[in-house]
Parts: structure tokens; C-alpha cells; sequence
């Protein structure tokens, strides 16, 4: 139904929102946490990213990627408070973060 | 505490296991599982003079307290592979509070955490065991990384591809002696049907998500579909919409599938 290839390497951890059930957050071994809504639609009228990757090349970020936590190294589970609406929890080799972006 | 809880300071809870490793020169650390507690969870204070945020002037909340984390341990025989709490749906605390872990030794141990909670929230007298209340041992020598509790019982999966079903009565833990098998490899990840509670999905390092129901005869999964082009590390599945799972794999690929389309 959807398919993301988003993350470098493994995915470690993916866990749906405990009640908006458009969202999920996931981890990968790149590094990465994110946090995904499915129901953005592909706006095609909208001003092409202006992120670019480190050799310079623009960056093609789905419209359904909502957010990158980054900081961490090595994350290995993320989860979601189960009664605190949008706190995300995560574990990593190094640290573990405690954190709310999205409104939801 | 309640649902929906969205003032700050925020306190929340988790449950943690270790995987130690080696010291140096002194051999293996011990593992441990540990309790915490995070309190004093308040928003990230900016430092700019950003006279455009109106928000400045009403948001006080939790601005003087430090976050505190406060923990407990309890010792765990090897390094905990997996450890999930067991949440019951419509129970506001559960009394004993269930915790299972998957130790590398092959031993899956579910733990009464209560009265560390008690503790950590108050003064308490209630005694804390150190050991745990039920050891699964039908794993044998073969470790796992999945575990999942649910209504029906907790789920436990191992790198030999079986999956063994604990229920859990008045009487206590009681195991099924006879396991579901159908992957070819390592079972990575297990996740109950929010809808149907005898109904299950799991995740393999054959590359393929299934879905098992529990009444089948044989314990072979009902559906089984090619989900990634390698190892099928996690699943989740929706809890609102039952017919929405995600599955991530070791190549980085994240899906969304929609279970009404997989065969009968």
C-alpha cells in the first residue's frame, strides 16, 4: 500500500501513533528516527525541497515524512508514550531521548 | 496516571533491560533489568529574544524544574534480547504488573515489577523480588528477539522460527508445549491483532510477514506474503485501523499494507 525507502540501512524499531492512525515513527541503524503521516497528500504545486545530501544532489523528501530526529547513535527501539499524546521515546547505543515534536 | 495527559511537568515510566558485554580483563558484566522513572519532563526552554513568539509570555509551565530520572534494578541471568511490558487495555493499574524478558540464554522470565513502581513513587514496604515470577524454558538453548503480550497471552518467538504461546490464569503461566511453526528462519517480531485476540502477524528473517490464528489446526500460519527483499526485522499493527500494518526490513524499507488484501 506504501512503500518508504527512505532509511540507509536496517530498520530497527516501527511503531504506530497509539491514536492518529495515520502516523508511525521508525529507526534505523543510519542513525535516524522519523516520524511518518500517511495522510499528506503529494502536493505537486508545491516548491521542490531545498534539502540536499552531502555530495551536493537535491534530496527527494516524501511528503509524508513529517520529521528526523537525528543525534543519536545506533537507535534500537523507539516507542510511543502510550497516554502522553505525541512524546516519543527513544533507546540507542549511547542515550536514551525523551522528546515531543509533532502536534498529534 | 491517566490518559490524554498533556500539561507539563511530565512524568512517565519505563522498563529497561541491559545488554552488558564484557569488562575488560574482568569477564561478563551483569545484565539487569532496570525501572525508571522520568519526572520533571518539561519543554525545552529557548534562550533567543524572540520578541515574534507570543507564546513566551504565557508559557511558565516548568520552567524552574530540573528533569529527574530515578531507577531500580533487578539482576537478569544474561543479556535481555527483548523486554515488553504487558499492557491491559481498560485497566487503569495493574496489580501484578507484568514484565517478560528474553534472555540470550533462551530463557524468557516475566517479572513483577509493582512493587518497584511503589517504591520509586513513594515510600513503600512492599517486598521487591529478585527473582522472576514464571521462567518459559520451551525455548531450549535458542534465543529471540520477540515478545509480545496481549489479551489472549504473551507471544514469544526464537531464532530456531518457532513461536510458543503463554496464557495467563489465576493458577499462573502456563505454556502451550506444542509451538507454531511455519518461517524458515528467525522469528524477528510478533504483534496481536488489535482486533481479533486469536489472531497474530509476525516477522521473519525468511523475508516474509505472516498471519497466524491460533484455532488453526496444525499451528501453521493462515497467510503468509514475500514482505522485503531481505530479513523482515519489525512489524506494528494499527491499533484503530485493524487492517494497517507496517513492517521495516534490513534493506531500509518501510511498508504499509493493507491486510484485506492478502489471500485467505
Amino acid at each position: 500500500m506504501a512503500n518508504f525507502s527512505w532509511h540507509t540501512a536496517p530498520i530497527t524499531s516501527v511503531e504506530w501513533h497509539p491514536t492518529d492512525s495515520s502516523v508511525f515513527a521508525a529507526s534505523g541503524s543510519d542513525d535516524q528516527l522519523t516520524l511518518w503521516d500517511l495522510s499528506v497528500e503529494q502536493d505537486d504545486d508545491e516548491v521542490p525541497s531545498s534539502a540536499f545530501d552531502a555530495d551536493g544532489k537535491p534530496l527527494v523528501v516524501p511528503s509524508q515524512l513529517l520529521f528526523v530526529h537525528q543525534g543519536q547513535k545506533d537507535v534500537k527501539e523507539v516507542h510511543w508514550h502510550p497516554q502522553i499524546p505525541g512524546m516519543v521515546i527513544s533507546t540507542a547505543s549511547d542515550s536514551f531521548n525523551v522528546f515531543k515534536t509533532i502536534s498529534c | 496516571m491517566g490518559t490524554d495527559r498533556s500539561t507539563y511537568p511530565q512524568t512517565a515510566w519505563i522498563v529497561a533491560g541491559t545488554q552488558a558485554g564484557e569488562i575488560p580483563g574482568q569477564g561478563k558484566a551483569k545484565d539487569e533489568v532496570v525501572i525508571m522513572r522520568l519526572g520533571g519532563l518539561s519543554k525545552t526552554q529557548h534562550n533567543d529574544n524572540d520578541s515574534d513568539d507570543e507564546d513566551e509570555d504565557d508559557d511558565d509551565e516548568g520552567e524552574d524544574e530540573d528533569a529527574t530520572l530515578d531507577f531500580l534494578t533487578i539482576p537478569h541471568v544474561g543479556a535481555v534480547n527483548r523486554i515488553r511490558a504487558r499492557t491491559l487495555p481498560n485497566e487503569g493499574q495493574p496489580d501484578p504488573y507484568h514484565v517478560a524478558t528474553f534472555s540470550e540464554t533462551g530463557k524468557v522470565h516475566i517479572w513483577d515489577v509493582r512493587p518497584y513502581i511503589d517504591t520509586l513513587s513513594g515510600p513503600s514496604s512492599k517486598p521487591r523480588q529478585k527473582v522472576p515470577l514464571h521462567t518459559i524454558s520451551n525455548h531450549g538453548r535458542n534465543e529471540g528477539y520477540a515478545v509480545e503480550w496481549g489479551q489472549t497471552g504473551l507471544l514469544t518467538g526464537d531464532i530456531a522460527n518457532k513461536i510458543y504461546l503463554t496464557t495467563v490464569t489465576p493458577a499462573g503461566f502456563h505454556t502451550s508445549p506444542n509451538p507454531y511453526l511455519s518461517h524458515t528462519s528467525s522469528v524477528e517480531d510478533l504483534q496481536w491483532s488489535p482486533s481479533e485476540n486469536t489472531v497474530f502477524a509476525s516477522a521473519s528473517a525468511d523475508r516474509t510477514v505472516r498471519v497466524w490464528d491460533i484455532r488453526a489446526k496444525g499451528r501453521k500460519s493462515v497467510v503468509s506474503v514475500e514482505a522485503h527483499d531481505q530479513d523482515v526485522n519489525v512489524i506494528s499493527w494499527n491499533k484503530s485501523v485493524e487492517y494497517l500494518l507496517v513492517s521495516g526490513g534490513d534493506e531500509g524499507g518501510i511498508k504499509v499494507w493493507d491486510l484485506r488484501m492478502f489471500k485467505e
